[in-house]
């Protein structure tokens, strides 16, 4: 009891949070099932769902067996969600009484009103507290039924939430798909009014439950199967289907629109630079929060070269351009890395971010406006022809970027595993201990130095030929702090980990450009929650798990060999 | 790629002192050109240097609560300049109101007592909070989480201000008491100014005396010595780290009023900038150590108010303030070139 | 047992490529086959027509920052295009319907949301950007892909400038020579003031404007004592304004944003050498949000250049402004009127380009392109527009200066 008091009264300052910052209002602009939820009701409901879901949640001594819920749990969810209710409810009586928009400027007369159900604020405590107990039991009736149909029931859920907010998105392919399939471009079956139709949901439900019941339940024996073989088959059937994911990704611009290609062109560049900020942080361990500087070199050197209109008066071929901005880039990071780079971890990241402030403010400043053109930047900046294929339209600088995204990741991974990947791991683990078995700390730091900024640049110089023209403002600290959280959340040291960290932190905001106040709230909200539960990242490559879990892991690994071992017979 | 060990250390020798050279030429040159070029008078300098001063003792104070988490935990607190907006902006509230009733000029020593109170209350608040929900869970992962924590923990308050106070700039209301100035040895010194200078000494002095006299300090002090033997000689390890917190957001929380009476206005992105460049000052005087902080604090806000003008004027550089933080970045990375562990700090390496 | 497996898997793959490859080969037949179009000047024109078929809406864009800080600005124009649809009524029995996007105020924003509403191909013309630096890359999109672009708060002079103009762009906004040029004039012959320093935040917009103010005013005989700059963020100005301070100008203009305009105000009060020195700015800081970040005490009698609203006719104050009101509040910008004069020439563009085909409409998209250059003494609520070939539809614009009087904007010139 004391346990639901405690979640109840946390989710109810959660509830009260949500409309208090005005995320609430602006959310419920977005509809989630038409004429049935929007955006900002699905929150309170995933509250109410989540309070009553932990409060039921068996708890245990470790050592002893978890005892089932029973079903005085369902009593639990509901106080502690009836009392997350009642706050809320008092929230909005109070609001309701004393005019707090002086000081809380979301505070609104029309979300009141919302909050109120049409009716006064007083039946709103009633609703929800009534309400919220009821989600909470609802909560925590999960708990009480069997894992194997709760696991897919959540998933669904996930499921119908992610494909009504990517509407935006899918909404534009899923036509252009339809009729390539000669099939009428309709989609009112699953789409309307912005989010998905009635009938949409319950088919989304639908199948996500028995798709993810049915792989619950088969699946296993396809694992199985797949472990069973040799280590050269599984090895062909991995790049198989790294092939047809390429294919996919080359084939995607042709049903999405140029806006999407665009976005994709964007998540793409932002892949390229985590990749290049991987291997300085993720490989060598060394701290940059300056990383943007590199980006600003690269597409200021380009801008510079191809440009008609820059300081230099004459323009150079892009055949030119690309290696002498590498060059440049890396010069660059090599000279300003040198004297720094024997710092201990915390002092280098501060210098770095020094670095990539005084990038900015240089290009900017008038002392340098007369070769770099300071706050005026510097337009014009020409897409090259290749074979007479013009750049600049989204669709074909994408093939470009994902040629370069393919090279590079596989750049990195074969250094990974090299004589210097395994120098960086070395180092990373213990510089000093590293430095006693030989391991040169000075040049490998370097080298991964110099990598990242030519990275770094190369990113640079697809951003300047995407916007055909170079700004100052562009190379702010946040861009630093975005690449970095995108190589954490996806796990660091981790190819695939970048790809999806990129498409989750790049690619989902832009679809949800309506959020834009919110977006850095949220982005805040997801970095401190994914340290708090999955510190390794989302896609964790295995040595850096290994770091963060060791004692789980080798349990892991343990139960692993045990189900080889026993599956090993059968398949040979 | 390896060099035998006593060569390269000659080879960095060699161009440490080089570069020390180079250095010192610049400087000399740009410094006597300036003061032959004569644009400024000296009243011009002596009002550059308290400006200085004033901004130097806030970075200061701010500085307090990055060096105080760090030297007990080994992380940088990023959203400690999120900690002091947060007490500054709420107290703006309270001040409005004050200088609505007419209170506030009626009683500016209660009232500014008042607003000092509010903010640090609020700063402590969401100090205790963040140690308590962001890093706690988090102690003993490694280093890079609870900096990402940091940063995710900096975006999402002031976010959270943002949408509960709104992204308008507002204006202090002026106290009337402190308007005008004072003659202190031929400097001419706002009476703001002077608040913000003696208030942020007096609290830095009294910070000194209680982690260096009083029984909680040395628990302090104990545990970032050694978190596992304190607490075998039955100091409450979370307790003092608890405490160390709620230290640094009350001066935080000070640092936000006094900011707010000096600079006259506050908003949702206050936090952001002050925050870095208090973190700077820590690194550069040594971080870990008060008085390194204090001293590094001093000299920044000095560089930030004086060397655009004093070196930059003479090589007719346009619109010097602009390059103002290229300076203070450029001497941090020489400081801990010539010396790593900053100004006051040990130069041992890591030791973990 | 293992190979044949693993050969269909080979087998399937190379099937699907073949497919995704045929597709992708299909797509160019596929758009040729909608050219069947009832009209040969859709097939003459180069980037051919919007169709909208009986019944539906014609659609126009905007691209204006309608979120984040800067939103004032771009929302208060998007008012003012959405009340220039309601007054113009249908177009040949076609409503008009509007799609909005943001752009952020950044190049990266122009360039996603100018991609955005390009690929949609329904769009006739689009209403943006609101900044400078957003127009940029959002001109060139829309040129290279025929649609027109026509902004109301564009000032930057680059985006006219014969040599760098993008065929479909146009702005009614004024140019940014014509304000700072209008201050440095106002400054020297109406206050009668000879000496000035001006500083600026590193933005496009503000660095600009004083670098006009400076020429004009050296060329009028007046004499610029000092030029600074700070960074955007920034707190302490006292730096900057000591800086200029030593030469004790009579005249300091700062023609920057909200937040670093009301701090050099405030700031710039107590500096000493600058207690007799008169303040200036521009339609940045033209917001009683200013006002209020300055402190009242301090903005009191800064003189602010802006757009000249006071236009003669009734129908600014009679009919724009209460409609305005009512549906939105207490205007935020000062650009709606330079949107709503957008939008209707955008609609009187359409009307005169479009071919009505039975209840269908076509507007061949260069036709509508010549037609809004050829746009010549419109009356409109900024003043007589004429379209000159580079794009700019203001170049008599004229800017008024107001001065903060006890709190409030108090117009004083001309």
């Amino acid at each position: 009891m004391k346990l639901a008091t405690k979640i109840g009264l946390i989710a109810g300052v959660v509830s009260i949070y949500f409309p208090v910052v005005g995320i609430t209002e602006r959310f419920d602009d977005r509809t989630i099932i038409d004429g049935v939820l929007t955006l900002g009701s699905t929150i309170f409901l995933v509250i109410a769902l989540a309070a009553g879901y932990v409060v039921a949640k068996p708890r245990h001594l470790p050592g002893e067996e978890p005892e089932p819920p029973g079903p005085s749990a369902l009593l639990y969810g509901a106080v502690a969600s009836g009392i997350a209710g009642v706050m809320a409810g008092l929230f909005v009586l109070l609001a309701d009484s004393v005019d707090l928009r002086t000081v809380l400027i979301s505070v609104t007369g029309t979300l009141i009103e919302r909050l109120s159900f049409g009716g006064s604020a007083g039946s709103a405590v009633v609703i929800m507290a009534v309400g919220g107990a009821a989600l909470g039991a609802l909560g925590a009736g999960l708990q009480l039924i069997s894992q194997s149909i709760r696991r897919p029931l959540v998933i669904a859920l996930g499921a119908a939430l992610l494909i009504s907010l990517t509407e935006p998105l899918l909404n534009a392919v899923i036509p252009e798909v339809l009729s390539k399939l000669g099939l009428k471009d309709d989609t009112s079956w699953l789409y309307t009014g912005g989010g998905l139709s009635v009938t949409g949901a319950i088919l989304v439900l639908v199948l996500t439950f028995v798709g993810v019941f049915a792989w619950t339940s088969r699946g296993e024996r396809v694992r199985q199967a797949y472990a069973g073989r040799s280590n050269r088959d599984r090895r062909l059937i991995k790049g198989g289907a790294l092939l047809l994911l390429a294919l996919f990704m080359a084939y995607l611009p042709q049903i999405l629109t140029s806006f999407l290609s665009e976005i994709l062109g964007t998540v793409g560049l932002y892949i390229l630079l985590g990749l290049g900020l991987n291997i300085v942080v993720g490989y060598a361990g060394l701290l940059d929060l300056g990383y943007v500087a590199f980006l600003a070199v690269g597409s200021y050197s380009t801008a510079l070269f191809v440009s008609e209109r820059s300081s230099l008066g004459w323009t150079l071929p892009y055949w030119q351009v690309v290696p002498l901005t590498i060059v440049i880039a890396t010069v660059i990071g090599i000279m300003i890395g040198g004297p720094v780079l024997r710092l201990r971890g915390d002092y280098l990241a501060i210098v770095t971010l020094g670095f990539g402030e005084i990038a900015r403010v240089i290009v900017q400043s008038d002392w340098a406006s007369p070769t770099l053109g300071g706050a005026q930047g510097i337009l014009g900046v020409t897409a090259p022809e290749v074979f007479g294929v013009d750049l600049r339209e989204p669709r074909n600088l994408y093939y470009v970027i994902l040629i370069s995204v393919i090279l590079v990741a596989f750049i990195s991974w074969r250094l990974s595993r090299s004589r210097v990947g395994r120098a960086w791991n070395a180092m990373r683990e213990d510089e000093q201990v590293a430095e006693a078995m030989g391991v040169s700390i000075i040049g490998y730091k370097l080298l991964a130095f110099g990598t990242g900024a030519a990275l770094g640049s190369l990113s640079g110089m697809f951003f300047a030929i995407k916007l055909g023209s170079v700004f100052p403002s562009s190379f702010n600290l946040l861009v630093s702090i975005n690449v970095l959280a995108l190589i954490i959340l996806g796990g660091m040291g981790s190819i695939p980990g970048v790809i999806v960290g990129a498409f989750v932190l790049v690619g989902l905001p832009e679809l949800l450009r309506e959020f834009g106040e919110f977006r850095l709230l949220i982005f805040g909200i997801v970095l401190v929650s994914l340290m708090l539960l999955k510190p390794e990242g989302l896609i964790p490559s295995r040595r850096r798990k290994m770091e963060l879990h060791a004692d789980e892991l080798e349990e892991e690994q343990y139960d692993d060999s045990a189900g080889q071992g026993g599956a090993e017979p059968v398949v040979t | 790629m390896r060099f035998a060990l006593p060569e390269r250390w000659s080879v960095q020798r060699i161009v440490k002192i080089l570069l020390g050279a180079l250095l010192l030429f610049v400087v000399f040159k740009g410094v006597s050109a300036t003061i032959a070029d004569g644009k400024f008078t000296a009243a011009a300098w002596k009002s550059l240097i308290t400006t200085g001063l004033a901004l130097g003792s806030l970075y200061a104070l701010i500085a307090m609560g990055y060096t105080l988490v760090y030297g007990i935990l080994f992380i940088i607190n990023f959203a400690h300049g999120e900690v002091f907006m947060s007490g500054a902006f709420t107290a703006f509230f309270v001040a409005r109101t004050l200088n609505n009733s007419g209170f506030l000029n009626d009683q500016p020593i209660i009232s500014i007592a008042i607003l000092l109170l509010v903010s640090m209350l609020v700063s402590t608040t969401i100090a205790i909070l963040l140690e308590r929900i962001a890093y706690r869970p988090l102690r003993g992962a490694p280093r890079l989480v609870p900096l990402i924590t940091a940063i995710g923990a900096s975006l999402f308050l002031q976010n959270t201000f943002r949408g509960l106070y709104g992204a308008k700039v507002r204006a202090y209301p002026e106290i009337d008491i402190l308007s005008g100035t004072v003659n202190i040895f031929s400097f001419v010194v706002g009476k703001d100014q002077l608040l913000v200078i003696a208030g942020a000494a007096l609290l830095v002095v009294a910070l000194y005396l209680f982690i260096e006299r009083t029984k909680t300090g040395r628990a302090m002090r104990a545990v970032g010595e050694d978190k596992e033997i304190s607490a075998l000689m039955g100091i409450d390890v979370d307790k003092v780290i608890v405490t160390t917190f709620a230290i640094g957001g009350m001066l935080a929380g000070a640092a936000g009023v006094l900011w707010a009476i000096n600079f006259k206005q506050v908003d949702f992105y206050m936090g952001f900038l002050p925050g870095i460049k208090a973190f700077t000052a820590a690194v550069l005087g040594g971080i870990g150590n008060v008085v390194g902080a204090a001293l590094g604090g001093l000299i920044l806000g000095l560089l930030e108010g004086v060397a655009p003008a004093l070196l930059l004027t003479g090589y007719d550089v346009p619109s010097p303030n602009q390059l103002k933080d290229v300076i203070s970045f450029s001497v941090l990375v020489f400081v801990l070139i010539f010396k790593p562990g900053g100004i006051l700090g040990s130069d041992e390496p890591d030791k973990v | 047992m293992r190979k044949p497996r693993w050969f269909s898997f080979v087998a399937l793959l190379f099937v699907l490529s073949l497919v995704a490859a045929a597709c992708a080969d299909d797509e160019p037949s596929s758009t040729d086959s909608g050219g069947d179009s009832p009209t040969a000047a859709c097939d003459e024109d180069e980037f051919g027509c919007v169709e909208v078929a009986a019944g539906d809406a014609i659609q126009l864009g905007t691209l204006l920052v309608i979120v984040g800080e800067n939103s004032a600005l771009g929302l208060d124009s998007q008012y003012g295009v959405q009340i220039a649809v309601d007054m113009y009524g249908d177009i040949e029995g076609h409503s008009v319907e509007l799609v909005n996007e943001d752009e952020g105020c950044t190049p990266e924003g122009g360039t996603t949301g100018a991609r955005s509403l390009v690929s949609n191909e329904s769009i006739a013309a689009v209403i943006g950007t609101s900044c400078s630096s957003a127009g940029e890359p959002a001109a060139q999109i829309t040129s290279d892909a025929g649609v027109v672009l026509i902004s109301p708060s564009n000032t930057a002079p680059s985006l006219t400038d014969p040599a760098t103009h993008q065929p479909f762009y146009l702005r009614t906004a004024h140019n940014d020579k014509i304000q700072g040029a209008a201050m440095a004039q106002f400054v020297g012959e109406d206050l009668g003031l000879k000496t000035a320093a001006t500083i600026h935040d590193g933005s496009p917009y503000a660095e600009q404007l004083q670098q006009v103010f400076a020429d004009t005013f050296t060329s009028e005989g007046g004499e610029i004592t000092g030029q600074e700059a700070i960074l955007v963020g920034d707190t302490d100005m006292k730096p900057a304004l000591t800086s200029v301070a030593a030469a004790k100008p009579e005249f300091l203009y700062f023609p920057v944003f909200v937040a670093e305009g009301g701090a050099l105000a405030a700031q710039g009060r107590e500096t000493a050498g600058l207690e007799d020195t008169k303040f200036g700015g521009a339609d940045g800081m033209l917001t009683p949000d200013w006002v209020e970040a300055a402190g009242a005490d301090n903005a009191e009698g800064t003189y602010l250049s802006g757009p000249d609203l006071a236009f003669g006719g009734g129908f600014y104050e009679d009919e724009f402004l209460p409609a305005y009101e009512e549906a939105y509040g207490d205007p935020t910008a000062v650009f709606h009127a330079h949107a709503f004069d957008a939008t209707t020439m955008v609609l009187n563009a359409i009307k005169e380009a479009a071919i009505v085909d039975g209840d269908s409409l076509f507007i061949p998209r260069t036709a509508l392109r010549d037609a809004m250059f050829a746009t010549s003494d419109y009356a409109g609520i900024t003043g007589t527009l004429t379209c000159d070939e580079n794009g700019d539809c203001n170049p008599g614009a004229t800017i008024s200066v107001s001065q903060v009087v006890d709190g409030a904007f108090e117009r004083i010139w001309p």
